[in-house]
């Protein structure tokens, strides 16, 4: 169909007119606005239903621009429409904070359980610790008690057939040197060395740091040089024996003094059976 | 009207005078409620219609802001208390 000028004129003059009429309300322009906004955000997939809500105000205000123009009423609606979509926003961010704070809770809840699981093993193992360090304590404590049992048994079991004094030069056991050994002889008679055995129990169970000296003596009978060697290879015979009987050989030395240092009369038979004797002297651990 | 009373009113008890967008929007509400009163009273009852339908979205939108703020209020408080709890397992170095 041709148009001729004129009508073309008339239309478009009808059309300047017909727009003039149907400006857009600021409050449908917002909506609209708004509501683009929120369907581009997060509310689509996180709260399509206030979303929807939105889109049926925006709707209603576009059907009413449609019907009335730029009355009050579409006005109204615009401007509830634009609230509309501003709540959809709103919405989605408090979902979207909701589902951040539940991430951070379990977060911390696994990290509470996980150190809570690290503590437990590490109690256990201390616990553990402990109970084998208290085992080897009290192990320690009974192997003692048995030690200084054994060791006072011994003392008692010494003085049925030794003298035990406590002198400054340190603990004094004297044994006569007629139980341990023929007259002129330094090898230990059979009885000898069951008494020795029980000195030795003593020595080893009562101070295991203390050292001795095996001290020979006799009486001033016979010859001096000849005393003097019987005493120290009666010293040494002790001496070796206790060794064999587990004494460190290091802890123990021998000394043989001949007739010089009495304890009694040589002029008498008691007082020259004195003199005859070994001390084992046990020096305290300096 | 109602339902525009019972929105503004949710508003406020979940806090939305303490948040000022959302304090924004309840006062604005109620100042349409008490516009919509007049106009029934007045006795156009259509334009009363009107104002109760901004009223109750504006109602509306406080509250929501007001659970926005709530929720965001307690994501600050989780996260501070994570970071608490982590510096508290968190073993510290040797001066």
């Amino acid at each position: 169909m041709k148009t001729t000028p004129v009508l073309a004129l008339v239309l478009a003059c009808t059309g300047v007119a017909a727009c003039g009429s149907a400006v857009l309300p600021r409050e449908l322009l917002s909506a609209r606005a708004a509501y683009s906004r929120a369907a581009a955000g997060p509310a689509a997939s996180l709260d399509p239903t206030d979303l929807h809500t939105a889109k049926d105000s925006l709707d209603a205000a576009d059907q009413s621009f449609q019907k009335d123009g730029n009355s009050q009423v579409t006005r109204d609606l615009g401007y509830a429409a634009e609230r509309r979509a501003e709540t959809a926003e709103a919405r989605a961010r408090t979902l979207q904070a909701q589902a951040e704070t539940e991430q951070v809770v379990a977060q911390m809840h696994a990290n509470t359980e996980t150190q809570g699981k690290q503590t437990a093993v590490e109690l256990n193992r201390v616990n553990q610790a402990l109970v084998a360090q208290g085992t080897v304590l009290q192990d320690e404590v009974k192997r003692r008690t048995e030690a200084e049992k054994r060791a006072a048994q011994a003392a008692a079991d010494i003085a049925k057939f030794a003298s035990v004094k406590q002198e400054t030069r340190g603990m004094v056991i004297t044994l006569s040197g007629g139980v341990l050994f023929t007259s002129g002889k330094s090898d230990l008679l059979p009885t000898a060395q069951l008494k020795l055995n029980e000195v030795a129990t003593a020595l080893t169970e009562q101070d295991p740091d203390s050292t001795m000296v095996v001290e020979g003596h006799t009486d001033s009978q016979g010859k001096p040089d000849f005393n003097q060697k019987l005493s120290q290879a009666r010293a040494q015979s002790v001496r070796d024996y206790l060794v064999s009987r587990g004494i460190a050989s290091d802890r123990i030395s021998a000394e043989g003094f001949g007739p010089t240092r009495t304890v009694g009369d040589n002029a008498t038979a008691e007082g020259r059976a004195n003199n005859r004797r070994v001390e084992i002297v046990v020096k305290p651990k300096s | 009207m109602a339902e525009a009373e019972a929105a503004a009113r949710s508003a406020r008890e979940v806090g939305a005078d303490s948040q000022p967008a959302a304090k924004l929007k309840v006062t604005l509400a109620d100042e349409q409620i008490a516009e919509a009163k007049k106009q029934i009273a007045d006795g156009d009852n259509e334009r009363a219609t009107y104002l109760l339908v901004r009223a109750r979205a504006d109602a509306e939108l406080a509250l929501a802001l007001a659970h926005e703020q709530a929720a965001l209020n307690d994501k600050q408080k989780a996260l501070e208390q994570s970071k608490t709890t982590s510096d508290a397992n968190t073993p510290k170095a040797a001066p």
